[in-house]
């Protein structure tokens, strides 16, 4: 499945400049996304998590070009997607990265039909089709993501949340994609249809070879869905690896305070175990702590995190953390 | 005798498109300190059940049935009757506390407000007493915070300020409805331990309502499953996850992912909840049941006691047939 590396991104930075008070003030900057670095390979599914406020939302925008990176650079097949500026040069580039969004009812226009809103990106890019050859593509894709074809005329308020979501989903692959990128596909959706759309994208994933950045706050959610799993804080990230590696024996002090407070459904699992209850909020993103963006909360900090700035290092061949505490404690044998 | 009982409530809302059958028969008990967990997905009727109760309920709604608390009516009664009762001995705290809290108010005088509203008391003593209280939920830099607007805490902040809102005249009964679904999981960690610190130190009832089997696992003495408007299994909390008898409920713990499991593959229940104006003939989950036979579609099943040590009742046909692990198994 690991044909290296399809997208790497270096250094990437996205900053929101704030308002000024007054004009002689110095411009402050929300640093939503800071010196983020990570590659995803072809035909995997890579999980991002992290509270809200982290900037996994504005990463994957950063990605697709939805918001302009500050600084550093995503390469996909050779082309820096950063300096791609005009319309018209991202246009081939759209058609290969697509994205399904999280609130299935206000991602769909609600006076056209499901029909015309999953053929709508087949007349942008692929305009010269006939009438009866996007119908046909249209009415394949509804199969693939379980929809029945006798509903092409139907419009969003008349499906649930979950069928809404597969229209969202066969919207975005029309175009048979290479990449797809989903922010927060399944938190709108309960228990039961959350386990539909993330089996269907399991699926499609082995079927169609698709690589997935999958985004949620759900640890559990991520974990079943993904193969490898890169955890942010703050804008930056703290710990990437395997997913069951990572959920099993986590290294970094936030991704084990995460995984802790995740509920089990098992009443003698959840009284017993201890939780490691993050004490305060999580710090502003426009002065963000010196030093480890995390010591504020972590429970191993020392003066040493509030000093340096820790990089993303090699912890063994899977898994990257940022964190200098991590290495003086012996790792519990994986 | 338990604190509140509920006998047979129904609430039906009448729509252009006909009555929908938001909570049918749904009678339980809850006793002095107890706290049950309500769960179901949405449209389930737990949010309706309890708005009903505090006399909530959207005006289109037509409610019948009972609930007594310590032996007084709660549904039907006037207004100015329920007021009392309202914020004094039944308070609740809402899902989403950014749009629960008025944004126009300080926190002060939104906290001091149900004090001198339902006790009579002065506004220092009340002042006082919300100290006290932002000091129980567990609040840093008291004196600094209680002037601020909500607008200026975080979304963990806000509900823990709703938390001292709720508990200000000591209700005797707290009514949690998804208290946790807006937060991060670090925060609604933070928040599920507070909860219960404040039940133990407060000696009251709770309802807990989620959609999140595992947050019930952790927080409560007993479990009401919801499905489409009806009660379809409640036990003991420890009783129900050993032994799940209504195939929903095991849909609902399979379907839920785990953080320390191995399994990659999701069990998912099949189909989409149901229409409630047009609820299904018999059993509402009869059409998405793995289990259903004819009988499932033609006749309603009631709630019946499955006889484990403590009481558990189950509505299903073919609940004694088979049990939770052939289920799990397949």
């Amino acid at each position: 499945m690991n044909k290296g590396p399809l997208l790497s991104i270096h250094d990437l930075k996205v900053h929101f400049p704030l308002k000024k008070s007054w004009p002689w003030q110095q411009t402050q900057y929300v640093k939503a996304v800071d010196e983020v670095s990570f590659k995803v390979n072809q035909g995997e599914i890579l999980g991002i998590v992290g509270e809200s406020g982290c900037g996994k939302s504005t990463l994957i925008r950063a990605i697709v070009g939805l918001v302009g990176a500050t600084a550093g650079s995503v390469i996909w097949a050779g082309k820096d997607l950063t300096v791609v500026k005009t319309k018209k040069t991202w246009q081939p580039i759209r058609k290969n990265i697509q994205m399904v969004f999280q609130d299935p009812f206000s991602s769909l226009n609600p006076r056209m039909t499901i029909g015309n809103i999953i053929a709508e990106p087949l007349l942008v890019h692929e305009p010269k089709l006939s009438v009866g050859e996007r119908r046909a593509r249209v009415e394949q894709m509804m199969r693939m993501v379980g929809l029945s074809p006798r509903h092409i005329n139907r419009y969003p308020h008349q499906f649930s949340g979950g069928q809404c979501q597969r229209a969202g989903i066969a919207r975005a692959l029309i175009l048979r994609p290479s990449i797809l990128v989903c922010d927060e596909p399944v938190s709108a959706l309960d228990v039961s249809i959350q386990a539909q759309v993330v089996n269907l994208l399991k699926e499609l994933q082995h079927s169609l070879g698709l690589t997935i950045l999958f985004i949620a706050h759900n640890l559990s959610v991520i974990k079943h869905i993904s193969d490898r799993i890169l955890v942010m804080y703050l804008g930056r990230v703290m710990e990437v690896g395997e997913s069951k590696s990572l959920c099993d024996h986590p290294s970094h002090p936030y991704t084990k305070a995460l995984i802790s407070a995740a509920p089990l459904p098992d009443p003698e699992l959840e009284r017993n175990k201890r939780i490691q209850i993050l004490e305060g909020d999580l710090p502003s993103p426009i002065h963000p702590p010196s030093g480890c963006v995390f010591h504020t909360r972590c429970p191993l900090a020392d003066s040493n995190c509030a000093k340096k700035k820790p990089e993303l290092r090699w912890l063994s061949e899977t898994r990257e953390v940022a964190c200098i505490k991590v290495e003086e404690k012996p790792r519990q044998a994986a | 005798m338990s604190l509140l009982e509920v006998n047979n409530l129904n609430v039906r809302f009448k729509t252009n498109d006909g009555l929908v059958h938001a909570i049918n028969h749904v009678s339980f008990s809850l006793d002095k300190a107890e706290t049950l967990g309500v769960v179901g997905e949405s449209g389930s009727g737990k949010s309706q059940t309890v708005l009903a109760l505090m006399g909530l309920s959207a005006n289109n709604a037509l409610v019948s049935g009972s609930a007594k608390l310590d032996g007084k009516e709660l549904i039907g009664i006037p207004t100015k009757e329920l007021n009392q009762i309202r914020g004094n001995e039944i308070s609740m705290i809402f899902q989403d506390p950014m749009t629960s809290l008025n944004p126009y108010v300080t926190i002060e005088t939104q906290l001091c407000e149900p004090m001198m509203v339902h006790q009579h008391s002065t506004k220092a003593q009340a002042r006082r007493h919300a100290i006290d209280m932002l000091d129980a939920v567990r609040i840093p830099d008291i004196a600094n915070r209680i002037k601020l607007y909500p607008h200026e805490l975080s979304g963990g902040m806000q509900q823990r300020v709703m938390v001292a809102m709720a508990l200000m005249c000591k209700p005797r009964l707290l009514i949690a409805d998804e208290p946790t679904t807006a937060l991060d999981v670090t925060v609604q960690a933070q928040l599920l331990k507070l909860l219960q610190e404040l039940q133990d130190e407060f000696k009251m009832a709770t309802i807990l309502i989620t959609h999140d089997i595992a947050v019930v696992a952790g927080a409560c003495d007993r479990v009401m499953v919801m499905y489409a408007g009806t009660t379809v299994e409640s036990a003991q909390i420890h009783d129900l996850f050993a032994n799940h008898y209504h195939p929903y409920t095991s849909g609902l713990m399979t379907a839920t992912p785990r953080v320390d499991s191995a399994q990659t593959k999701l069990q998912e229940i099949t189909g989409e909840p149901p229409d409630l104006s047009h609820l299904p003939a018999g059993c509402a989950f009869s059409p998405r049941c793995p289990r259903a036979t004819d009988i499932c579609s033609q006749q309603h099943p009631v709630l019946e006691d499955m006889h484990d040590q403590n009481l558990h009742y189950v509505a299903c046909f073919h609940a004694r047939e088979t049990d939770n692990k052939e289920t799990l198994n397949s």
